[in-house]
């Protein structure tokens, strides 16, 4: 029993690990349609916890939320952290960039590229009505997903359950 | 107990624990809201932008009325903004385009009630363009974003829900679309045949209330 407990409260700890701050490097945003990108960032099991934000620069409530999402992804080793682009394709040079750079984020950025919505928004999670801040949570096989704004004390309550 | 046994057993309380939280947020997520297909539309009085009121029931000679929830600064309204002028130029006889802005100008002051007029004129909008003032109407249509399309059908006198969704299968690209839902809808309605698809989804702007 104490062993368990031991194990148990290792494993809370290394949740709790902080993660080195990257600098932003301007690189590609790489740009995929739905088919290529489901192949690439939506796997049916994930060894760490998959964190996919859809969010575009646009959208005030999303612009709002990336630096908790940045901070929480910074603290927990296990969390990777997947920023889903969906502004429009001619935006990408144009918006992203400057922002990315702006802000100094340097976690991975893709831009989804398809306008064939009414198929993906249900793909993604049959309850999302397309409206954006979103976010999608793998973790082992398990899925969940929430439409709306998160906060830190939000990703720690769902992910961590505290 | 063996450690291997409460072990498990740990494991098995954390992954309860897991997906109880999981089926609550979903609950609350999952619950409709708004008007579903084949219901009747209460109807609602708001102040367009030359000043008047406009009510749904000023409708009641027309065969449908198409209710858009748009806005000013969302890209994606935006980028709908000359299909939805053209589209009602097609079909404002008998199916006339009502466009209600959802926002609330202290949230998104682009969207205020003047910077309302200034985009109607700027762009020569042909349809009457409401005021969701309060943000009360748009709750009971269950409207989530802009753009975001509510078709009503006049069935004696009352208006009935029959598709609600996206304008059209291409937010990208006007040159594009294969397929518009609301003309889509009305050839069905016109030739007495199921409305297909009733509901479709796109990526629109989070309504800011």
């Amino acid at each position: 029993m104490k062993a368990s407990v031991l194990l148990f409260t290792c494993v809370l700890i290394s949740c709790g690990h902080g993660r080195q701050k990257v600098k932003y490097v301007e690189k590609e945003i790489p740009s995929y349609n739905y088919e290529v990108f489901k192949e690439k960032y939506l796997p049916v099991k994930t060894d760490n916890i998959r964190l996919l934000n859809f969010w575009a620069t646009w959208c005030k409530p999303c612009v709002a939320e990336l630096p908790y999402f940045i901070e929480f992804a910074q603290e927990n080793e296990n969390v990777e952290l997947i920023l889903v682009n969906l502004d429009m394709p001619s935006q990408v040079e144009k918006l992203v960039k400057p922002f990315l750079k702006r802000e100094n984020i340097a976690q991975t950025v893709v831009h989804l590229n398809d306008p064939n919505s009414n198929f993906w928004i249900n793909d993604i999670d049959s309850s999302w009505s397309g409206a954006i801040p979103a976010t999608l949570i793998i973790r082992d096989e398990i899925k969940q997903f929430y439409e709306g704004s998160l906060n830190l004390a939000d990703l720690n309550r769902i992910i961590k359950n505290e | 107990m063996s450690k291997t046994r409460t072990i498990c057993l740990f494991v098995i309380f954390g992954l309860a624990a897991c997906t109880r939280t999981q089926k609550e947020n979903q609950n609350t997520q999952n619950k409709a809201t708004g008007y579903q297909i084949g219901d009747t539309v209460a109807d609602f009085t708001l102040k367009n932008i030359n000043d008047s009121s406009i009510s749904l029931s000023n409708y009641t000679d027309k065969k449908g009325v198409v209710v858009i929830f748009t806005c000013n600064h969302c890209p994606f309204a935006k980028a709908y903004e000359d299909r939805i002028i053209s589209l009602n130029a097609k079909i404002k006889t008998d199916y006339p385009i009502l466009a209600i802005n959802p926002n609330n100008p202290e949230l998104e002051p682009e969207d205020g009630f003047d910077e309302m007029k200034v985009r109607a004129k700027e762009k020569g909008f042909n349809f009457p363009y409401l005021f969701d003032e309060g943000q009360k109407i748009y709750p009971i249509f269950g409207a989530t974003k802009t753009p975001h399309v509510f078709f009503l059908q006049n069935s004696n006198g009352s208006f009935v829900l029959r598709y609600t969704g996206t304008i059209d299968d291409n937010y990208q690209d006007a040159e594009s679309v294969k397929i518009n839902y609301i003309e889509a809808a009305i050839n069905s309605i016109e030739n007495s045949l199921p409305i297909e698809p009733t509901i479709t989804k796109a990526i629109g702007c989070g309504i800011k209330a």
